[in-house]
């Protein structure tokens, strides 16, 4: 038995679709979102992938494509706590943000003193070496923040 | 959890009852795939599957199985999937009235599938915030009307339907080394590990779970079925 991440198997049908035509449920792309776990066993080998089934809700897609970012390491969200004093969130643009840093989501959290309190962000990058520097430039300019993806109640609870 | 012994399912049979029904769905050579892991990857696309999964043979296989008086009375099913579809292409097809349980929460997208694939013959009862408080209404409905429960995968005739998948494999490509097979309720990779074992002994196969809804993995922990706190419901 093997257990792939949720991630992965969104990864897997997005590609099946985009490469092959092939509409996967969920379970229909598990068997090929394991392939890469048993690499080394499958040199030279014949191997089937059973695709068991194809009925896949359109509607899902925007739910899959968020799980398949986040897993590739291409997608993050955190709370940043912006100086009070005007200015601070354009520093943050220009001096945090990269060239191909997209900011997909931006949200002050508090209901009451908007603007000062802190605020969710999400962001998506090209490739996790963006995020890396992302992350150090945050780092050196002193930014207050919390990176949440990792964590489980703050993610299901603030994104 | 049924008890069966590997000479008790007669897969062939099986596969000659379902030829009717079921499309031999084709065993695909991957080429990108089998030079990135350096082997020969081959899909079995069950997605193209009537009904668009494997689900079918089982429920075919099972609900033709029945008697004269059993099919009179009709059968009751409790699925939001899949299996609810095979149920219904099945009665169709068959003639015989069916009463599906989906759970109250179900996408409209796959209650209609239903209907279409089950047309007069099935009649749709919504219930249930969960899949378990649902199969609940469709166990106590078979009970009350006499009717036949068709479940999803603990069955030696839905083992055995499903395991035609491997004989469809075997027959394409007799030379294989592993076979990689979604876990779910354990259905399919029942009915395809029996049938490997005894035509291709050398084929080892490999289930797969996702991360978050580990039971089968748990259950071989454990050496019996478990029950799991907390599970995701993506796959």
């Amino acid at each position: 038995m093997l257990l792939v991440p949720e991630g992965k198997v969104s990864s897997t049908i997005l590609q099946l679709y985009t490469e092959d035509a092939i509409v996967a449920e969920p379970a229909g792309a598990l068997s090929i979102a394991a392939l890469e776990q048993m690499a080394d066993q499958l040199k030279g080998k014949t191997v089937v992938c059973v695709i068991s089934g194809g009925n896949n809700d359109i509607d899902r897609m925007q739910e899959i494509k968020e799980r398949s970012l986040l897993h590739e390491g291409l997608k993050h969200y955190f709370i940043v706590r912006f100086a009070q004093r005007p200015g601070a969130l354009k520093e943050f643009v220009n001096h945090i943000l990269g060239p191909d840093d997209d900011i997909v989501r931006f949200e002050f959290i508090q209901k009451h003193n908007k603007e000062t309190g802190p605020a969710l962000i999400g962001i998506e990058v090209k490739n996790e070496t963006d995020f890396h520097l992302f992350v150090s430039r945050m780092n050196s300019e002193k930014i207050n923040y919390t990176l949440i993806n990792q964590n489980e109640n703050l993610f299901e609870y603030l994104v | 959890m049924v008890n069966i012994t590997l000479n008790q399912l007669d897969i062939s049979a099986a596969a000659e009852v379902l030829q009717k029904v079921v499309i031999k769905t084709p065993l695909q050579y991957h080429r990108k795939l089998s030079e990135k892991l350096g082997c020969d990857l081959y899909l079995k696309r069950e997605d193209l599957q009537t009904v668009r999964s494997y689900k079918i043979r089982g429920a075919y296989n099972l609900i033709q199985s029945l008697s004269a008086n059993q099919r009179k009375n009709g059968v009751v099913c409790a699925s939001a999937g899949n299996h609810a579809q095979g149920v219904a292409f099945s009665c169709r097809e068959l003639s015989i009235q069916g009463v599906i349980y989906m759970p109250a929460i179900t996408p409209k997208q796959k209650i209609n599938q239903v209907r279409m694939f089950g047309g007069e013959n099935v009649e749709i009862i919504l219930i249930g915030d969960t899949f378990d408080e649902c199969q609940y209404h469709a166990l106590l409905h078979a009970k009350n009307h006499k009717m036949e429960f068709i479940p999803p995968f603990d069955h030696l005739k839905i083992i055995e339907g499903q395991g035609t998948v491997a004989k469809e494999i075997l027959a394409d490509q007799p030379d294989i080394d592993f076979v990689i097979v979604p876990v779910g309720g354990g259905g399919l990779c029942a009915g395809v590990s029996s049938y490997l074992k005894t035509f291709s002994p050398k084929t080892k196969i490999i289930g797969v779970e996702p991360l978050g809804a580990p039971s089968m993995t748990e259950a071989l922990k454990a050496g019996q079925p478990v029950v799991l706190d907390k599970i995701s419901k993506f796959c």
